[in-house]
């Protein structure tokens, strides 16, 4: 970690009014780092990313991406920054290959790289069939490309993506998806979110946001090294006590249905499956639970009403 | 980065059916009025064996129509400008690129008035067809050529400001066309009797400083009137670019 953070942020506060949008929101996030914002609606995810790509000016706090102040350096910093805002900022009238041209040379890409770095965007986000197309007659899936695309075009160090997978069908989310793993191989990549799955599958770290507060900021690795719950279900369910009996069984929680959660405090799928044989108990489930990122998300996004701090 | 953005403005008129509207309506009018104008003269009568001259009364006056043409035009032109882009979504492609909220009011402005330019080279084509049957005033013609420009230019300063501050395009065609007006009736209003109102009413009226160019005469007070004009509602807009990351 000898490089410095590519973004930096300070105490950022936003308000609308009297509504807090975002408060106090501080990170940092390293090249090759995939940082998933997590949150409700509402929670302040777009807000943020418009405070980090310098749409929307803070109240207080400061960022800086890769090094340059995005208020005071505010062209250094752009220049090193690509964003795909929740509306993809697309001219309908313009056909695919001139809206990246015109993009391209608006982050200052040479003349002479322009062609290979429109080509480039085009390949990397799937829209090679669709460059002498009218903007205004893609699919919205096409567009939603169109947009990460115009954010990647000048092979920008930090990428700002929000909600990138909104309106797309399944295939085309497995693509971006794994689009945004390869990105996060040399850029510093932040996406908004709220579909849980996603961002377990994307981000290296998630800080989770609930009104306007960062309430959680983890890696995912810490999560995930979280194997300490089960679900398992049975055609012919035991007594609890029979399940709490085995070995390593720290909890056992009935979830219904002959669905049971069992908290352990070393593996007991073994014990469990024996077990279930043996005195015939029919399994038909056995799934490791990460405790993690849900169970975290629920706990702190929607245990809190009546919710306590008020906005002024 | 200006001329990026100037170059894709002018690409979008020219790609646009308004760019196209606009200027075939223009030709089509400007046209008729030629016809007229060269009819009229040709029915004027000589006057002690001199007739008026050709250059004012037949170029002057068709370039003259231009700048009650562009009151209706140059609105349609700038309306969407900026409050388009604010509406379509796309200016956060302009907002987040490493670009300054001048550079966006300047490129979109020049882009507009290259456009503008074009029309204008188009429609003196007219005007110089005359050079085959008779001697012009070249001088007359490029002066009230620039007056027209300049008062086009002008109106283009207006309505982007208008852009700039409008929520919707309609609103910013509606108000520049409203104080595009004012500016050419402000001069009714004179005769309060108050000598400083009076006087500033009349310095105001664009008719004043665009009139005389028609006539050839290039007076850099009016230029200057001109210059003021078009910097003053560009700094404004370029302050309302500023404070488009203030509000959500």
């Amino acid at each position: 970690m000898a490089e410095s953070p590519l973004i930096r942020a300070q105490r950022l506060s936003r308000r609308y009014g009297e509504r807090l949008a975002v408060q106090d929101l501080s990170f940092e996030l390293q090249r090759g780092e995939v940082l998933g914002f997590l949150g409700l609606n509402g929670a302040g995810k777009s807000t943020s990313l418009n405070l980090l790509s310098g749409n929307l000016r803070p109240d207080s706090g400061q960022v800086w991406i890769a090094g340059h102040d995005l208020a005071r350096a505010s062209r250094a910093a752009r220049a090193r920054l690509g964003y795909l805002p929740e509306h993809p900022p697309l001219l309908r009238d313009l056909r695919v290959d001139e809206y990246l041209r015109y993009a391209a040379r608006l982050h200052g890409v040479a003349r002479t790289r322009l062609t290979i770095a429109v080509d480039e965007a085009k390949v990397r986000c799937g829209l090679e069939a669709v460059g002498r197309q009218l903007i205004g007659t893609l699919s919205k899936g096409y567009q939603q490309r169109l947009g990460i695309a115009q954010a990647i075009v000048h092979q920008p160090d930090v990428v700002l993506l929000d909600e990138p997978t909104v309106g797309l069908d399944p295939a085309q989310i497995r693509d971006i998806r794994s689009l945004i793993r390869e990105l996060g191989h040399d850029h510093a990549v932040m996406l908004s979110s709220h579909i849980l799955p996603e961002v377990e599958a994307l981000c290296s770290r998630v800080l989770i946001l609930h009104r306007g507060r960062v309430v959680f900021s983890e890696t995912m690795d810490s999560l995930s090294g979280d194997h300490d719950t089960l679900q398992v279900a049975f055609a012919r369910p035991p007594a609890l006590d029979q399940l709490a009996a085995l070995e390593g069984v720290v909890t056992v929680e009935a979830l219904g249905g002959g669905r049971f959660r069992l908290r352990q405090d070393r593996p007991v799928a073994d014990a469990l499956t024996r077990a279930a044989v043996e005195r015939d108990w029919g399994l038909t489930e056995l799934a490791p639970q990460q405790r993690g990122l849900e169970q975290m998300f629920v706990e702190l996004t929607c245990a809190d009403e009546p919710h306590k701090e008020a906005a002024g | 980065m200006i001329g990026v953005i100037a170059w894709r403005e002018l690409r979008n008129l020219w790609l646009s059916p308004l760019g196209w509207g606009v200027a075939a309506v223009t030709q089509l009018i400007q046209g008729l009025v030629f016809y007229r104008l060269v009819q009229a003269y040709q029915a004027a009568p000589v006057t002690e064996g001199v007739k008026a001259g050709v250059s004012y009364n037949i170029a002057g006056l068709f370039l003259g129509t231009t700048g009650y043409l562009g009151l209706l035009l140059v609105p349609l032109l700038t309306m969407g400008l900026i409050s388009g882009e604010r509406r379509q979504r796309s200016l956060t492609l302009l907002t987040s690129a490493p670009v300054s909220p001048a550079d966006i009011v300047l490129g979109k402005y020049l882009g507009v008035l290259g456009y503008l330019a074009l029309l204008l080279a188009l429609l003196a084509v007219m005007p110089l067809s005359l050079s085959t049957a008779t001697t012009l005033d070249l001088g007359l013609l490029a002066a009230a050529w620039f007056g027209v420009f300049l008062l086009l230019a002008a109106y283009t300063a207006l309505g982007l400001f208008c852009s700039a501050w409008a929520a919707r395009p309609a609103t910013a065609a509606a108000a520049t066309v409203v104080v595009l007006l004012l500016f050419w009736v402000g001069e009714m209003l004179t005769g309060t009797g108050i000598t400083w109102l009076d006087a500033a009413l009349h310095y105001l009226a664009v008719f004043q400083h665009y009139e005389p160019m028609l006539r050839g005469e290039v007076d850099t007070a009016d230029v200057s009137y001109f210059l003021v004009f078009i910097g003053l509602f560009l700094a404004l807009a370029v302050q309302r670019m500023r404070a488009e990351g203030e509000r959500p």
